[in-house]
C-alpha cells in the first residue's frame, strides 16, 4: 500500500486516489503474477477506458456526484425561486405575529406627587372544563378558597358550559399568581388593566371615572382621553418554535417606558381642608349640596374643586348617575348679591359713576309690577358705593346700573362671557342664560334683576372666572385643572395650551372693587370671613332659586361667598356655593367655609400676613 | 497519496512506463529526485529483480521495452524506482501540471480555509444570537418584576396615606389643620449687617415681601 505524505490539496482525493491505487496495485500485482507466464503486451493497451478500469470509476463517481449537486441546484432553484414567494409567506404566516402590547394609561398626580389615578393590571379568569384533567370537583375545591366563593356554586357553574366559564372578575396580581400556581389545566388569566384611585373621593369630581371598557365617563378621564391614553400600533414578531417570542427582532421602542403622568394643579392637602368644610357646614346646615373652588388669579390654576356629596370612583355603579356631574360646571344658578362687585366694575369701566359716587337707597322700590327691596327690608339713605356693596343694598344697585343705558350694559354682560360656557379642561361646562338682547332692553325691570345677580344664570365656574378677573386686575384667565404631563422628577414636558387671558377691566377699577369688598369682610356682610392679620377681600350671596312653578321660590335659596386675599397683591380666589341650607344666609352658611379654606390655603402657600392690625 | 486521477491526459505516457511505482514523497522530494534521475538521463535505473525480468524475456521483447523506454528517457526524465517488488503509477514531473490547475488547486486550498473560517464564524454569531436572546429574556423578566414592584408600593403608599389623612380628620385624633395663627414668621437677616437680628416676631413683620419657611408648632 503506497504511503507517505500528500499534498494538501488533495485531501478529498486521497481517499479516491488511495482506493484507485490500491486497487491498481492490487490489479498489478494480479497481473504481475500473470503476466510472469504471458508475454507482457504493450502496456498502452491496458489501461485505455474500460468498464473495470479504475479510471472509469473515478469517472463515474464524479459523474454520480456532479449529478446530485446540480439535481441539489435544480432543487433549490425551484424552491427559492419558482415557490419561493409562497413558502416565505407561509413561514410568516407561521412564525411571525402581530402582537398589540396593551400600554397602561398615565397615571394622574396632584400638583404635590400624590397618584390621584393609577392603572393596575388585573387577570379575568377563564374556566375551559372540556379541557380539565382534574374532576371538576377538585377543581372547584382548590379555586373556592382563592376566589372566596363557594365549592358547590363553582361546580355548577362548570357544568354549566364546557368552554369560556368566566369566574374571577378582576383578580390582583397576587391572586392571579396564586391561581396560576396550583397549575390546573383548563384556567386561562386574561390581563386586563383596571384603574384604581388611591385617594378615593377626594378628587372624584376633577379625575372623573373609567367605565368597564377603560374610556373615561366623567371628569378629566374624559376630558383628556387623548392624553392619557397611549396608542401603539400593533408590532409584528417573529416566534422561535416553541411559541416563545424572539426578542431581538423587536423594533426600538416597543415597550415605551416613558413615565409621563398628568399633573394636575390641584393640591390635595387643601382639597381635603375644603371637603372637610364644606362637609361640617352641610351637615349642620342640612343642605342639599355644597361646591368650593379655589383659584389661583394669576393663571387659572385651580388649587381645590370639591362639590359634595361625591363618589367614590373605584366603585362608581354604587353610586346615584346624578353624582358623576361636577355641578360646578354643569349646573346654573342665579348668582345673587356675589354679582354686584361685578356690576361695580362694570360701571365704573363705562364711566358712567366714580367710585365716591352716592346713591340714594330707599328701601324698596316698585318697578312695573314688582317689588324691589333690599334683603333686609330698611333703606340706608344716600349711601357710596362702599356701603351698598357692604350692605349689600339692592335698591342702591339697581340706581347704580340704572346710570348705564341697558343696552351698553348687556353688551357688558355679553362681553363678560355671560351666555358662553368657560373655556377650561374639565368636560361637560354649561354656558349660562340670559335674556335676549331685545327683551331685555325693552323694560326697565330686567336690568333691575340683573343688577342684584337675579334674572339671569351661570355656573358657579364662571362666577369665580370673573372674580378672578377683579383680583389680577382685569384679566379673565382660563381656570383649568392640568398643568402639564411631567416625569417622575418633576420635568415638565408638555403644557396644555392655554386661550390667553383677556382683559376687560382696568386695574383701577379693580383695586377700587377690591377695596370695597374689604369692607364687606371687616365691616359688613361678610364679617365670618375675616382671619387675623390678613387682608381679605369678599362678598356674600342669598339668591332665590327659581320655583319649577315660575317665579322664585319662596323658601329655597342657594348661599354663596366669594373671598380674595391677600388684597395687597392678590393671588387666591376661593367661592363656596351651599344648595338649599335650612335657615342660613351666605354669611352664615358660606363664610365660615371660605375662611376655614382660606387658613389652610394660606398656610400651605405660605403667605405672610399684611401689616395691618386688627 | 497523490497518484493516479490528476493527469488523464497523460495517461498514455504513464501507462507505458508499466506502471513502476515510486514510494509518496513530498513535492520537493520528488522535485529533487526528479531533478536527480533527470541527471541520470540516460539510463533508468533498475532494480535487480527487474534486470533479470528483462534478462528472461525474449530479446525482441527486452529490445522494444528498452527502446520504448529509451524513448521516454530522453524527454523529461522520471524518477523511476522499485520498492520492494511493488508496482505503482510513475509521478510525473510538477512541470508538466498546466496553470489553471495549479490556479485551481491553490484556489481549493484557499477556499477552504475561508470556509473554516466562516463556518466558525457561523457558528460563533448563532451562539452570540442565542446567548442575547436569553439575556434579553432575562433582563425584561427583571423589568417587570421591577415595574411589578414599582406599581405596588407606589399603590401601597397611596392608599396608606389616604388611610392617614382619613383617621387624621376624625374628631377623635386631637389633630387639627394648621392656620396662619399658629405660624411663626420670621424675619430674614439682613446679610451686610452681621448681628444677631434674628429676633423671632409672632406679631405680624412690616414685610410684605418673601419670608422664609414658617414653623409651625
Amino acid at each position: 500500500m503506497a504511503t507517505g505524505a500528500d499534498t494538501p490539496s488533495s485531501r478529498s482525493n486521497k481517499r479516491r486516489g488511495e482506493q484507485v491505487s490500491f486497487l491498481e496495485t492490487q490489479r498489478q500485482r494480479k497481473k504481475t503474477a500473470t503476466e510472469k507466464q504471458k508475454p507482457k503486451a504493450p502496456v498502452a493497451a491496458q489501461l485505455v477506458v474500460h468498464p473495470n478500469s479504475s479510471l472509469f470509476r473515478v469517472i463515474l463517481v464524479w459523474a454520480i456526484l456532479l449529478a446530485g449537486g446540480l439535481g441539489l441546484a435544480f432543487n433549490l432553484y425551484g424552491l427559492q425561486i419558482r415557490r419561493g414567494q409562497l413558502l416565505r409567506s407561509q413561514a410568516r404566516q407561521q412564525q411571525m405575529v402581530s402582537l398589540r402590547p396593551y400600554m397602561p394609561r398615565r397615571p394622574i398626580v396632584d400638583r404635590g406627587g400624590n397618584v390621584l389615578a393609577i392603572d393596575r393590571p388585573v387577570y379575568a379568569l377563564y374556566a375551559h372544563p372540556r379541557l380539565f384533567k382534574k374532576p371538576k370537583e377538585a377543581v372547584a375545591a382548590a379555586l373556592a378558597p382563592l376566589l372566596n366563593r363557594n365549592p358547590d356554586d363553582l361546580v355548577r357553574v362548570f357544568n354549566g358550559s364546557e368552554t369560556g366559564v368566566r369566574l374571577g372578575n378582576a383578580l390582583l396580581e397576587e391572586a392571579a399568581d396564586r391561581v396560576a400556581n396550583l397549575r390546573l389545566d383548563g384556567l386561562e388569566l386574561v390581563k386586563l388593566y383596571a384603574r384604581f384611585y388611591p385617594q378615593q373621593d377626594l378628587a372624584a369630581d376633577v379625575v372623573g371615572y373609567v367605565n368597564l371598557d377603560h374610556k373615561g365617563q366623567a371628569g378629566l378621564e374624559y376630558s383628556q382621553e387623548k392624553l392619557l391614553e397611549r396608542f401603539v400600533r400593533s408590532v409584528r414578531l417573529s416566534r422561535a418554535g416553541n411559541g416563545a417570542v424572539m426578542p431581538d427582532r423587536v423594533p426600538s421602542g416597543l415597550l415605551n417606558v416613558d413615565d409621563l403622568r398628568l399633573q394636575l394643579t390641584i393640591d390635595s392637602r387643601l382639597q381635603r381642608s375644603a371637603r372637610s368644610a364644606l362637609k361640617q357646614q352641610l351637615e349642620q346646615f342640612k343642605a342639599k349640596r355644597g361646591t368650593v373652588l379655589v383659584m389661583d388669579a394669576r393663571n387659572g390654576a385651580m388649587l381645590a374643586l370639591v362639590s359634595e356629596p361625591s363618589y367614590d370612583p373605584n366603585q362608581y355603579s354604587q353610586y346615584n348617575i346624578e353624582l358623576y356631574k361636577n355641578w360646578a360646571l354643569t349646573d346654573l344658578y342665579e348668582p345673587g348679591s356675589t354679582f354686584k362687585p361685578i356690576n361695580v366694575a362694570i360701571a365704573l369701566e363705562a364711566g358712567t359713576i366714580k367710585p365716591n359716587s352716592k346713591f340714594v337707597d330707599e328701601g324698596q322700590i316698585t318697578i312695573g309690577s314688582s317689588r324691589i327691596s333690599n334683603h333686609d327690608g330698611r333703606g340706608h339713605g344716600e349711601i357710596s358705593i362702599t356701603e351698598i356693596v357692604q350692605h349689600s343694598s339692592n335698591i342702591g344697585m339697581v340706581h347704580l346700573v340704572e346710570t348705564m343705558r341697558p343696552t351698553v350694559f348687556y353688551g357688558w354682560l355679553e362681553r363678560l362671557g355671560l351666555g358662553q360656557p368657560v373655556e377650561t379642561d374639565l368636560p361637560f361646562s354649561t354656558p349660562g342664560l340670559m335674556k335676549p338682547q331685545e327683551l331685555f332692553a325693552s323694560s326697565r325691570i330686567y336690568p333691575a334683576n340683573a343688577a342684584f345677580g337675579q334674572g339671569f344664570s351661570l355656573t358657579p365656574l364662571h362666577l369665580l372666572q370673573l372674580h378672578g378677573a377683579l383680583a389680577n386686575g382685569g384679566k379673565l384667565v382660563s381656570p383649568h385643572v392640568v398643568r402639564g404631563l411631567t416625569d417622575g422628577k418633576g420635568q415638565l414636558y408638555w403644557q396644555p395650551n392655554l386661550p390667553a387671558p383677556r382683559p376687560v377691566f382696568s386695574s383701577a377699577t379693580t383695586q377700587a372693587v377690591l377695596g370695597m369688598m374689604e369692607a364687606v369682610v371687616q365691616e359688613g356682610t361678610g364679617r365670618r370671613a375675616q382671619i387675623d392679620g390678613y387682608r381679605i377681600a369678599g362678598k356674600t350671596g342669598t339668591a332665590q332659586k327659581a320655583s319649577p312653578n315660575g317665579g322664585y321660590s319662596s323658601s329655597a335659596k342657594i348661599t354663596s361667598f366669594v373671598g380674595i386675599v391677600p388684597i395687597e397683591s392678590p393671588k387666591y380666589v376661593v367661592l363656596a356655593v351651599v344648595d338649599e341650607p335650612q335657615g342660613g344666609s351666605g354669611s352664615s352658611v358660606a363664610a365660615p367655609i371660605v375662611r376655614e379654606v382660606m387658613e389652610s390655603l394660606l398656610n400651605i402657600e405660605r403667605v405672610p400676613p399684611s401689616e395691618i392690625k386688627k | 497519496m497523490s497518484v493516479a486521477p490528476k493527469f488523464p491526459v497523460s495517461v498514455r505516457s504513464v501507462a507505458s512506463r508499466r506502471g513502476t511505482v515510486t514510494p509518496i514523497e513530498p513535492q520537493k522530494k520528488l522535485a529533487q529526485s526528479n531533478r536527480a534521475a533527470r541527471s541520470r538521463q540516460s539510463d533508468p535505473v533498475l532494480s535487480r529483480t527487474e534486470r533479470r525480468e528483462r534478462l528472461a524475456q525474449t530479446p525482441a521483447q527486452f529490445k522494444q521495452l528498452r527502446e520504448a523506454t529509451r524513448q521516454k528517457a530522453t524527454p523529461p526524465a522520471r524518477a523511476v524506482r522499485e520498492t520492494d517488488g511493488k508496482m505503482a503509477k510513475i509521478l510525473p514531473q510538477a512541470q508538466s501540471m498546466p496553470v489553471w490547475l495549479t490556479w485551481l488547486l491553490s484556489w481549493q486550498r484557499f477556499s477552504s480555509v475561508l470556509m473554516f473560517l466562516l463556518v466558525s464564524g457561523t457558528l460563533a454569531v448563532y451562539g452570540g444570537t442565542v446567548y442575547t436572546q436569553q439575556l434579553w429574556s432575562k433582563e425584561y423578566r427583571k423589568l417587570e418584576t421591577l415595574q411589578r414592584q414599582e406599581r405596588q408600593l407606589t399603590a401601597a403608599g397611596e392608599v396608606l396615606k389616604n388611610k392617614l389623612a382619613d383617621q387624621a380628620e376624625q374628631p377623635g385624633t386631637g389633630m387639627v389643620a394648621p392656620t396662619p395663627s399658629q405660624t411663626l414668621f420670621l424675619q430674614p437677616t439682613p446679610q451686610s449687617v452681621a448681628t444677631t437680628n434674628a429676633t423671632p416676631t409672632s406679631t405680624p413683620a412690616a414685610n410684605p415681601t418673601l419670608s422664609p419657611t414658617p414653623m409651625g408648632y
